[in-house]
């Protein structure tokens, strides 16, 4: 047994959901369409992703490495969304 | 891929696997019985009649509860019409049929209950989004699972034969399982998480992304119409009939589901004649019309509707397999049943995992009792469930025939749990599985006893009765499929053995 499995995929739980939804905001900004068009989409599109993301967490070597990569991922994606001028209420 | 990245990805299969196997379990052997659910809901009250005039039904109801039209109500067609309303004294949407006894007497929830157990392990208020976190564990563990066996998938799918090693007895079964269906799977995790949990993707999207023009866009995305505010005058409604025809010129080949009434008697009322069109996956429609003269504000089709519709539709349709007739129907039904049978699989190699020749670590020898104890008790309580529900309508109870169904199984799953833990598990498993495959098939012989053999002209119940017999057989295959393997070689010592000496705990001799 790997250590801290278990950790490591409550981790891509818990981290995952917001990192999987920001990048909703992420490609919404990309694709030229408005983002209530496809709406529907969005949490087909997150679920998937969400679940890449536990998948991505467990394989990390180590508990450490796999927090530190959901943190600094989520943060990234957190500011890249503040700098967007198309989100937040819009 | 390097040994060490399988191992991890191997590791947080287990870990996703076992966390949701249960849950799953229940989910699938529940979700592959409600195939049946329309049919199951004849089945349930086949003595009290069917049929009946939706026009006729509304109006009884409306003078029974004149102040009803405020809310939403929806008018179910079929072969039982029903409407449904929320009894807000009762905090419950409840039916009321065309063929029934009004708001009182004596009705069967075993339908509704099946449904409860498939999407929210029955559980009120949290056990649906409970679910939606189990679909997207459950979306973890097949995606893990593809990348664990793609290196080797060609060369191994041949090989992923359920005869050869029998050490391996479950590991085979399970991958073999896994692989042929993994596409169907994939569907049911992804569909099954949006559906549960649409309510909580929302809030997230919104709160971290969107704002709050996110619930609106929402609702106007996936409403046929928005909800229209009373203009408190009140005014003539046209008849069911009118909407009816209306909306099969407007749709032709249109087959009618249920009607959604909304400030019905109002000036503003609008109504959702809503079914679907045969030919297409997605195969949705709506027709929304004015209540009062019938005119019609919207039509959402097949090939005329917007990309959010188009991909609501689907969402639908690949979850609940009601897009292909009997057939697709009946695969559904079977991918249920493999599906179940994936999870214990999964669930008894993880056990195996845990066992070495001396014997089940102690967290092993739990998992295998508490797997048992759910499966089998599920699976038995689902039968008991149905003849409770017969049983009981056929007696001077019948007004507690609701409970009786819920009690039947609730007792049946506490007692296989019961002697899941007493009982060695070869005799538990043995036992249960034979007990269950009689259950199934005594399903459709108490319901011939009681209500005649001629009953079973009706489509529904003969294919409800198919279903119990089917169900019957397969539980027989897997008792077949048990004895064969313990012929061929000795039972793993998880089955056997007492847990291991270094790992038992005081107060733990029962677990042999």
């Amino acid at each position: 047994m790997t250590d801290g499995a278990a950790l490591k995929a409550l981790l891509g739980t818990l981290f995952g959901l917001p990192l999987a939804a920001m990048s909703m905001g992420l490609l919404a900004a990309l694709v030229p369409v408005d983002w209530r068009r496809w709406v529907v989409l969005m949490p087909v599109l997150t679920v998937l992703l969400w679940a890449a993301l536990i998948v991505i967490a467990g394989g990390a070597r180590s508990v450490p490495r796999a927090a530190l990569g959901l943190g600094a991922a989520n943060g990234a994606l957190w500011l890249l969304l503040r700098i967007t001028p198309l989100y937040g209420g819009h | 891929m390097r040994a060490d990245r399988l191992r991890r990805y191997i590791d947080l299969h287990s870990w996703v696997g076992i966390v949701a196997g249960l849950a799953l379990f229940v989910a699938f052997f529940a979700g592959a019985v409600n195939m049946f659910h329309d049919r199951i809901g004849v089945w349930q009250a086949a003595d009290q009649g069917a049929g009946g005039d939706l026009q006729t039904l509304l109006d009884g109801f409306l003078r029974d509860h004149p102040d009803a039209g405020a809310a939403p109500l929806y008018l179910v067609t079929g072969q039982r019409p029903s409407i449904l309303w929320y009894n807000a004294a009762a905090g419950a949407w409840q039916h009321r049929y065309a063929a029934g006894d009004g708001d009182g007497g004596a009705h069967s929830d075993l339908a509704d209950f099946i449904d409860e157990l498939h999407y929210q392990l029955a559980i009120p208020d949290v056990g649906l989004y409970l679910m939606g976190l189990v679909s997207v564990l459950y979306g973890a563990a097949l995606i893990s699972g593809l990348m664990i066996h793609w290196p080797r998938l060609r060369r191994e799918f041949f090989a992923l034969r359920h005869q050869g090693n029998t050490r391996r007895y479950w590991k085979n079964l399970h991958n073999l399982i896994g692989v042929i269906s993994f596409p169907f799977h994939l569907i049911f995790a992804v569909t099954g998480a949006v559906l549960c949990g649409s309510a909580v993707l929302s809030l997230v999207l919104g709160a971290l992304v969107f704002g709050a023009p996110m619930q609106g866009a929402v609702d106007q995305a996936t409403r046929a119409w928005p909800a229209p505010q009373a203009s408190g005058q009140r005014v003539a409604m046209a008849g069911i009939d009118d909407y009816l025809s209306v909306a099969r010129q407007r749709v032709p080949g249109l087959e009618v589901q249920w009607l959604g009434l909304q400030r019905y008697g109002d000036k503003n009322a609008v109504i959702d004649v809503a079914g679907v069109v045969p030919g297409a996956v997605a195969h949705h429609a709506h027709v929304v019309l004015r209540g009062d003269d019938g005119t019609v504000l919207r039509v959402i089709r097949p090939g005329h509707r917007s990309f959010n519709q188009a991909v609501l539709s689907p969402l639908y349709a690949l979850h609940f397999g009601d897009y292909g007739g009997a057939p697709v129907r009946w695969l559904y039904f079977g991918l249920g049943l493999l599906g179940a049978l994936l999870f214990v699989s999964g669930n008894l190699l993880w056990c195996e995992r845990r066992t070495d020749r001396r014997g089940p670590s102690r967290s092993a020898a739990l998992m295998l009792r508490l797997t048992l104890g759910v499966t089998l008790g599920v699976v038995a309580g689902i039968a008991m469930a149905f003849l409770a529900s017969k049983l009981v309508l056929h007696s001077p109870l019948a007004v507690a025939v609701a409970d009786a169904e819920k009690g039947a199984f609730l007792v049946t799953l506490g007692l296989a749990m019961l002697t899941a833990l007493r009982l060695p598990p070869l005799v538990t498993v043995g036992a249960w599985l034979r007990l269950s495959a009689l259950l199934y098939l005594a399903v459709p012989l108490l319901q011939a006893a009681l209500e005649g053999w001629s009953s079973w002209t009706s489509p529904a119940v003969l294919a409800v009765n198919l279903e119990m017999f089917s169900l019957a057989l397969a539980l027989a295959l897997v008792d077949g499929l048990r004895r064969r393997r313990l012929r061929r070689a000795a039972p793993h010592p998880l089955w056997t053995l007492p847990i291991r000496a270094e790992a038992r705990k005081p107060g733990l001799g029962s677990m042999r």
